[in-house]
């Protein structure tokens, strides 16, 4: 039998296909989401057709003060088993310039994107450095390779997402935990729905970005760019020397 | 609601697009508000974009697609009984439950549309004269109204709703899941009989008299042949496969097929591209290829040969085509088809895929398409006002005989035409009426038919 995943934002585009992936696998999965209504579906819709094992947990990302109890309460669902792997999901993005004008959007993009995530990351790695092995899984983005003035405010928290997952790979590296820092450009889900153009050859389908992600796990990958040739762009972008990049509208 | 992205949509045809404001809605929750952020707005739901027309479009309305409102919610292993959201597809459903022992009860030529999409064509497959629609084997569906209550209803529960939904190209509003009564199968093979009918008359008292031996029975005819050979047919009857009969190569897993290849059209091709000249040329060689034979097919190639072609709609052009699904009852089939076949060949409108099936009795739907007789289903490329000119001329032929079209197909009939077609109109607006009060649930073809003010 295959040790549980813990899905954090297990109703995101990538989540969705990830919790696919895995089940198709036999992994057993504990699913974190806000609606338990929406949580119940993707829970009936896992368990009939891969036939595993799913542990609803019902969280809210934004709650910032309660979400330290989350990783104890996974374990709880799953007997005191630890995971196998944790992949965090959740994420939420604004257009910039919606954002720039409200203060709470600014607080939820950081709430959600960083805040909550370093609490429940850094409480399931305490818990994971004891055990042998596993892998702890961040989606951060390509947007936190350069804070670029069309979308800084959600490249901040993913910069700061990215910092946190390369710095645990450090902390715990020779503990047999592994931590992956994943970077996808554009996906075609429901968060970038009218953002970007689902037809491009740079826009991935989560499917595409859930195998990258499993084949990465499996190789012990420390950072994975998906689709891939968003490692070559963004390094171009960091490149740039400020004077050049200032004048481009990216 | 201002900020939905805006797209040129069509249907499968890809005649005259039209911008939509198009929705992708996440969740359940997401696709209330969306009903209710869009109060006053026109709004229909989108599966697979593979009705050919204007069914599932809206200019300058609200598009629902359900891509992610596509999750199977139980299945019984031991009746076959499926309950799953609209969005889920056919092929998703033959994955899933072909290894198990169990296939769709009836299927369209693709599998490439949703179990939503299936119910509001209410669909039909090459079993029709035996398994009726797909609306036969949905024993519950619950839909969601333009007020944010959700409804179920089934043959004994509302049954007025339930089979104005059934067919009723999702203007009763968003279907939300259903439960289907699959199929039991041993076998994903398939043994064809392939028979070849020098006319008409032999293609239909060849479906006449092998309608109660095979489950399964379509023909290919060539609509270019003229004279003699008018109405000249391949035919493929087939059974529910049985594992017993299958080579022992097969034999130790005969649920499992083989993944079919699948080749893309890259690109639209030219206009001149399909051509009289080249589609006779296409016809002619294939129906001297097929020889009276028997083969063993996998599901993939028997009911769904177009679905390895990816985008074959390109080859009609940028301009596309529609298709023209015609309905004749029994008494006036043989005459009514020979009148539209010499139609078809005197305007020399080529036409590439061309079926015929045999169809069998009614069900109690108000917009169901399909009653006892013979039903032929055409491709035919916009050629502008002479394409216009031919289906007015086809429709009076169907009128004149108790015949009638297909919504799923149609892109160009007009309100009198559908209104003498369709007499249990009314008895659906009634339930319309009823079930979406200020007319939310509107598609481009609703209007067109005269079926919304």
């Amino acid at each position: 039998m295959n040790k549980p995943y813990v899905i954090l934002g297990s109703h995101s585009g990538i989540a969705r296909a990830l919790c696919e992936a895995l089940a198709h696998r036999g992994h057993d999965l504990i699913l974190v989401a806000r609606s338990p209504q929406e949580l119940d579906l993707q829970a009936a819709d896992l368990r009939t057709r891969f036939g595993i094992a799913v542990h609803p947990i019902v969280a809210d990302a934004n709650a910032v003060e309660r979400i330290s109890a989350l990783p104890q309460a996974c374990l709880a669902a799953s007997d005191q088993d630890l995971p196998e792997g944790v992949i965090l999901c959740w994420g939420t993005m604004f257009a910039q310039q919606e954002a720039e004008m409200d203060c709470a959007k600014i607080r939820s993009l950081f709430d959600i994107n960083l805040t909550s995530a370093a609490i429940v990351l850094q409480g399931f790695a305490n818990l994971m450095a004891k055990g042998k092995g596993g892998t702890i899984v961040g989606i951060s983005s390509v947007a936190g390779d350069r804070g670029r003035g069309s979308n800084y405010l959600y490249g901040a928290t993913k910069a700061g997402l990215s910092a946190l997952l390369d710095g645990m790979r450090h902390r715990y590296q020779g503990t047999g935990l592994h931590v992956l820092t994943v970077k996808p450009g554009f996906v075609a889900t429901p968060m970038t729905h009218g953002l970007v153009n689902p037809e491009s050859p740079l826009c991935a389908r989560p499917a595409q970005v859930a195998k990258d992600i499993l084949k990465a796990i499996h190789h012990r990958k420390p950072t994975l760019y998906t689709l891939w040739p968003w490692r070559w762009i963004m390094a171009l972008i960091r490149a740039l020397p400020e004077a050049v990049f200032l004048k481009t509208k990216l | 609601m201002t900020d939905l992205p805006v797209s040129l949509l069509s249907g499968w045809g890809r005649y005259t697009p039209v911008s939509c404001r198009v929705a992708n809605p996440a969740s359940r929750s997401a696709l209330l508000s969306l009903i209710s952020e869009s109060s006053g707005q026109n709004i229909i739901a989108r599966g697979m974009g593979r009705s050919y027309g204007d069914s599932a479009v809206r200019e300058g309305g609200v598009v629902v697609e359900q891509e992610f409102l596509n999750r199977f919610l139980s299945f019984d292993e031991q009746t076959g009984l499926l309950h799953c959201e609209a969005g889920v597809t056919l092929e998703q459903i033959i994955d899933f439950a072909l290894p198990r022992g169990w296939f769709l009860p009836t299927t369209p030529g693709t599998k490439f549309v949703t179990v939503g999409g299936a119910i509001a064509a209410d669909v039909h497959g090459k079993n029709h004269h035996r398994d009726g629609c797909f609306g036969a084997w949905i024993r519950e569906l619950t839909l969601l109204l333009s007020d944010g209550r959700a409804v179920t209803c089934s043959p004994e529960q509302d049954p007025e709703a339930f089979w104005a939904t059934i067919g009723g190209m999702g203007l009763t509003g968003f279907i939300q899941d259903a439960r289907i009564q699959l199929r039991p199968c041993q076998s994903a093979w398939y043994h064809v009989s392939y028979r070849r009918c020098a006319d008409l008359d032999a293609v239909l008292s060849t479906l006449a008299e092998t309608d109660a031996k095979y489950r399964y029975s379509v023909g290919w005819i060539d609509c270019l042949a003229k004279g003699s050979r008018l109405g000249r047919t391949v035919l493929m009857l087939a059974n529910d496969p049985d594992p017993a009969d299958l080579p022992a190569s097969l034999r130790n897993s005969p649920l499992s097929a083989p993944r079919a290849r699948h080749l893309t059209v890259p690109f639209d091709f030219p206009s001149w591209a399909l051509n009289p000249a080249s589609v006779m040329l296409f016809n002619r060689a294939y129906y001297l290829r097929q020889q009276n034979r028997d083969s063993l097919e996998h599901y993939d190639k028997f009911f769904y040969p177009l679905d390895s072609i990816n985008h074959w709609n390109r080859i009609y052009g940028r301009r596309g085509f529609i298709q023209y699904q015609a309905l004749f009852p029994d008494a006036t089939a043989p005459e009514g088809l020979r009148c539209v076949l010499e139609t078809l060949s005197s305007y020399g409108l080529a036409s590439f895929l061309a079926v015929i099936k045999r169809s069998g009795p009614s069900n109690p739907s108000p917009l169901s398409f399909l009653f006892k007789g013979y039903t032929l289903a055409l491709d035919i490329p916009n050629v502008g006002p002479r394409l216009l000119e031919m289906t007015r001329k086809l429709d009076e032929i169907l009128l004149a005989r108790g015949g009638r079209l297909y919504l799923a197909k149609d892109s160009v009939m007009d309100a009198a035409t559908f209104s003498a077609m369709y007499p249990r109109k009314a008895e659906f607006l009634s339930v319309k009426k009823r079930l979406d009060p200020e007319n939310r649930f509107v598609s481009d073809q609703a209007r067109r038919l005269g079926l919304v003010p």
